[in-house]
């Protein structure tokens, strides 16, 4: 029954992942940006979710505004500072790591340097048997959530015209923009987008992670590994290679806690040397 | 309806265009030939708006488009069929001929038009467009570029590296173009090929439009054949 538990656990955690994983891969599919404020966007929209609940009481209402508000600031960084930039990789990758540590400061700043944990919402507070033990619902909720945002994303992308626009633009983003696809438009929106998911995500795993300085880091580089497992620019990669990311590290932290990083690091090695573009990258 | 003035185009230090003008008016078929790295696909990305020129101007329609977004240029009424075709490995045949589609007043090419016109395609809607060969995916080039009704259409070497088949069906193509009175800029290195469908051919070398000519003019004239073309 432990078993149950521990990979109910790591395909929970694996869920975050790949709500921080599918806008990291997007973002770099489309613009070729190493997002290095990813896991700041995920830390901001658990502390605005700590806030709005704070002052409202709503877990649902955190749910809906701080993703929208992570939106805005993706899309204010992706218009008014990396577009200056245009395909010049280092200086958007430096103008990124710089966000990053100025959204680090802001954060200490408004919330301190003590960590939160989110408030479960009532609906999701209690738990239920499986077998002879007990397992909080809100877990079982969160891969609900994650199974829905991935179903979600992969109906957009699959079937709607605004969809294939956007893998045009990631197969030749040139010659989409040529065809007369506003590709900048499109830039925006994924930014926008990539920025809401990793917001859910820190509302989502806010009761059971929390939030704390240094969290931000954290996050963004367990979400490189998970894009870089399941491939760039892909949505699946993301959703598999959280999954795996996330089981990885559950059962590493059991089997061996003394070695942390060392269970999703070598396996992502192994896999990387039978295939470099990641399980399902074509980048 | 496309009048291109004295551009130079360079990438980075390197100038490939050097004051260059044509003009192309409407319904027109005209040909731009050039051996090897002249500038021919330059010219093509200089229009489109992909590598806009360091000077001079290029207008459509009257709007100068020199320093314009390429979708903004595309959506005035230019179609770009890119040198390699370029099809997108993540569409399918069936999303490369409806992403880009816009309708104008009169609309001739729509999505049940392309198909009809290339039946080849009709049966392949649901594959990848990298999985067609190369004679389709030239064919899907142009049609995700006509279905969005391009009173301009560029095309870069379209025939290149197609079986003597499909160059035929290209011809089919070109000739329904005409009759539609779509315009079209027309790169190749087939000599015939242009000769067989061209209003009017321009020869560039070194980055300069170097000869002007009729295409019966240039199929007699052994000489610039010779000196331009190395035929
Ligand atoms: N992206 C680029 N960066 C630098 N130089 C380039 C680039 N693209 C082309 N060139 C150079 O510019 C010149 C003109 O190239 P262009 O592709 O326009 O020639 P072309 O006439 O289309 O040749 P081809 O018949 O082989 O297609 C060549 O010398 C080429 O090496
Ligand atoms: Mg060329």
């Amino acid at each position: 029954m432990i078993w149950v538990i521990h990979t109910l656990n790591g395909i929970s955690f694996g869920m975050l992942l790949f709500l921080l994983a599918a806008g990291l891969s997007l973002i770099y599919g489309l613009m070729k940006i190493l997002n290095l404020t990813h896991g700041s966007y995920y830390l901001i929209g658990a502390y605005v979710g700590s806030t709005i609940i704070a002052k409202t009481g709503s877990f649902a209402l955190a749910l809906i505004v701080a993703p929208l508000v992570v939106a805005l600031l993706g899309a204010v960084m992706e218009r008014y500072f990396l577009r200056r930039f245009h395909l010049q990789e280092l200086p958007q990758t430096l103008l990124t790591f710089g966000f990053l540590f100025i959204f680090a400061d802001l954060m200490l700043w408004i919330w301190g340097g003590d960590p939160i944990v989110l408030p479960k919402p009532a609906a999701f507070s209690g738990s239920i048997s499986i077998g002879d033990a007990r397992y909080p619902t809100y877990r079982l909720a969160l891969i609900a959530v994650g199974l829905i945002v991935a179903l979600i994303l992969w109906w957009f992308q699959e079937r709607t015209r605004l969809g294939a626009m956007l893998r045009a633009g990631v197969d030749d983003a040139e010659i989409a923009g040529a065809l007369g696809i506003d590709v900048s438009l499109l830039f925006t929106l994924v930014f926008a987008v990539g920025a809401l998911l990793a917001a859910l995500g820190g509302v989502l795993g806010g009761p059971i992670i929390g939030a704390q300085p240094g969290a931000d880091f954290e996050v963004m580089l367990l979400a490189f590994v998970v894009v870089i497992v399941g491939g760039l620019g892909s949505l699946r990669g993301a959703l598999i290679g959280g999954l795996l990311v996330g089981l990885l590290d559950n059962f590493g932290k059991i089997f061996f806690p003394e070695l942390a990083l060392f269970t999703i690091f070598v396996p992502m090695a192994i896999i990387l040397s039978f295939r470099p573009t990641g399980l399902f990258g074509r980048l | 309806m496309l009048k291109v003035e004295n551009i130079y185009t360079n990438y980075g230090s390197s100038q490939v265009l050097q004051d260059l003008s044509l003009e192309v008016k409407p319904g027109e078929i005209v040909g731009i030939l050039g051996r090897n790295g002249v500038g021919k696909t330059t010219l093509m990305r200089s229009i489109m708006g992909l590598t806009p020129p360091r000077s001079g101007r290029i207008l459509f329609d009257g709007a100068d488009i020199t320093r314009m977004a390429p979708h903004r240029i595309a959506r005035l009424g230019l179609g770009y069929v890119p040198q390699g075709r370029r099809v997108f490995p993540s569409l399918s045949v069936r999303e490369h001929l409806q992403v880009t589609a816009r309708e104008r007043e009169a609309s001739p090419w729509t999505f049940a038009k392309m198909i009809e016109l290339f039946p080849n395609l009709g049966q392949r809607l649901d594959q990848s467009g990298a999985k067609l060969s190369g004679g389709e995916q030239q064919m899907l080039a142009a049609g995700r570029a006509l279905v969005a009704n391009p009173t301009l259409l560029l095309m870069d070497e379209p025939t290149e590296g197609l079986a003597p088949l499909m160059v035929r069906e290209l011809g089919r193509l070109v000739g329904a173009l005409k009759d539609s009175g779509t315009a079209v800029l027309l790169v190749e290195q087939q000599l015939a090929f242009v000769l067989k469908y061209a209003d009017r051919v321009y020869i560039v070398a070194k980055g300069q439009i170097v000869h002007h000519c009729l295409p019966a003019e240039l199929a007699t004239d052994s000489d610039v054949k010779a000196r331009y073309l190395g035929v």
